[in-house]
């Protein structure tokens, strides 16, 4: 399989403070790759440089084969990539189905709809109606999900898709994810949680502040080096 | 009784005009997030430019008003694309301050041009023509005609807001502007159409007002004032309730001129300054 993105090198800046270091990482087409480390390690950073979110970007991010790091955020999405952010970022006074549609407006034509959606969500599908913002956490998080679907993206990154959620809510949404990967999407998952991103990815990457600190088969890495370089012990 | 009856029914009328006064400054707020204090100035603009249309051009009336619509639009655009988004970038106290700039330009560029004289266009018999509705009550053409683009007006933005892509981007980056940059809705472009919708709105209030009233290169701030308080009486997001709060206010005035005509202005003020005090949200918020 051929690496669908590539980071060469990335660095990240906030002004004067530099948030991730000389970063490489690929996700091959069809893989899921789960990026843990502890707050403030540079997950988060790292998929916001992706989508184009961050205010300077050094190094090389490549996305089918093609540089992207000097493209906008609308052609990046446009040409693959959708993101469910950290807090879902939700537009709280639109529908359920308005927040979807958003996401079928910017993103590329493809196989996923609003059916589609609903039938992985089917309890957006009862409310569709309904405004986001008197939605629980977990639904709230559907609508992320299948707002970043309904895009269309050949790579979804998802930024701490289990936080604040409870374990019943999260087992339901991690139970989603092969049913996107059966459409053909690549995933990068930002985890805190080691045991859930490991079960979840074929690689994993541990970020220590701002560094990659391990990376391998999820399948070879074990627990305790995965603590080992969560830690930086 | 048929006096009283009367004087509602034009003041229900008049208050189409307030509203369509305010639909452009309802959308800077509850859109675009600021106050723009050129609003009133940008509608004098487009009552002269109807004006020369009309005076100087020769062109029929309805002509004219068909011709200021892209006008207005284009320069709401153009306002926003050149102005107000460089701004916007800064602070929102920044925006309002040149707002308040344009607002200066505006008012001395149509002094400038047209002189301090008061203008009013001349529309011929449509101006005096009037209906009967019922027993002794008549009403203008013209107050109607006004009053029914206001209700078309609103049947239009909603239309346009609630029921089409485009409209659902524009309230989401009304929404939520930093969820809207993360799954890659263009701020800019879209911001840009909502301004030119304002554009729209203002050149269809200005060139409605050149024929019902005299207007002169200072109006604006009069205009921009009845705008404002029908906004807030309206709430932010009502587009029917901002036609409620123009009516409000027209009523206030009608019964206070029914007092004293000095009272008139004043007793607008007051009303919307007392239901401000117990709904400071608005009659009719939708958020």
């Amino acid at each position: 399989m051929s690496a669908l993105l590539e980071l060469r090198g990335l660095n990240v800046f906030y002004g004067a403070f530099h948030s991730v270091h000389g970063v490489d990482i690929s996700c091959r087409e069809g893989e899921v790759l789960s990026l843990i480390g502890a707050n403030g390690a540079g997950k988060s950073s790292t998929l916001r440089a992706i989508i184009g979110q961050v205010p300077r970007v050094t190094g090389e991010i490549r996305f089918a084969g093609e540089d992207i790091s000097r493209r906008t955020t609308p052609e990046r999405i446009s040409s693959g990539i959708a993101l469910v952010p950290e807090g879902r970022q939700l537009f709280p006074n639109l529908t359920i189905e308005e927040n979807l549609k958003i996401g079928g407006y910017t993103g590329q034509k493809g196989s996923i709809g609003l059916a589609e959606v609903y039938e992985i969500f089917p309890a957006l599908s009862e409310r569709r109606k309904q405004l986001a913002r008197l939605l629980s956490g977990g639904q709230q998080q559907m609508v992320a999900i299948g707002r970043a679907l309904m895009m269309n993206p050949r790579l979804l990154l998802c930024d701490e898709i289990s936080l604040g959620l409870s374990p019943k809510i999260i087992a339901e949404i991690y139970e989603v994810l092969p049913r996107i990967r059966d459409h053909g999407v690549s995933m990068i998952l930002v985890e805190q949680d080691i045991a859930r991103a490991l079960s979840a990815s074929d690689h994993v990457a541990c970020m220590l502040e701002g560094r990659i600190s391990l990376a391998g088969p999820s399948s070879e890495v074990s627990r305790e080096q995965i603590a080992a370089s969560y830690f930086g012990e | 009784m048929t006096g009283l009856l009367d004087q509602i029914i034009q003041a229900v009328l008049l208050g189409g005009l307030y509203a369509i006064f305010a639909l452009g400054l309802a959308i800077s707020v509850g859109v675009l997030k600021f106050i723009n204090v050129a609003h009133g100035d940008l509608i004098v603009a487009m009552s002269f430019l109807m004006l020369t249309l009309t005076n100087s051009l020769g062109l029929p009336v309805p002509v004219a008003l068909i011709v200021l619509i892209p006008v207005g639009a284009g320069v709401g655009w153009l306002l926003q694309f050149g102005l107000f988004q460089r701004a916007a970038s800064q602070n929102e106290l920044q925006i309002i301050l040149i707002t308040f700039g344009l607002s200066v330009i505006i008012q001395n560029g149509l002094l400038g041009l047209y002189g301090a004289d008061t203008r009013k266009v001349t529309a011929g018999g449509i101006e005096m023509a009037s209906i009967n509705l019922f027993g002794n009550i008549n009403a203008g053409v013209l107050p109607l005609i006004i009053f029914v683009t206001a209700c078309l007006l609103i049947v239009g933005l909603e239309q346009i807001l609630y029921r089409t892509g485009l409209g659902i981007q524009i309230r989401a980056i009304a929404d939520a502007p930093a969820a809207a940059k993360l799954v890659g809705l263009r701020l800019a472009g879209l911001m840009a159409v909502a301004m030119a919708m304002v554009g729209i709105t203002e050149a269809v209030s200005g060139g409605l007002m050149s024929i019902w009233t005299n207007f002169d290169p200072s109006s604006g701030s009069s205009r921009l004032l009845i705008a404002f308080e029908v906004v807030v009486l309206a709430g932010l997001g009502s587009f029917w309730g901002v036609l409620v709060g123009g009516i409000i206010i027209a009523l206030a005035q009608t019964f206070g001129g029914m007092i004293d005509s000095a009272f008139q202005m004043l007793a607008g003020h007051i009303v919307f300054l007392v239901l401000f005090l117990f709904r400071p949200q608005g009659l009719f918020p939708k958020t």
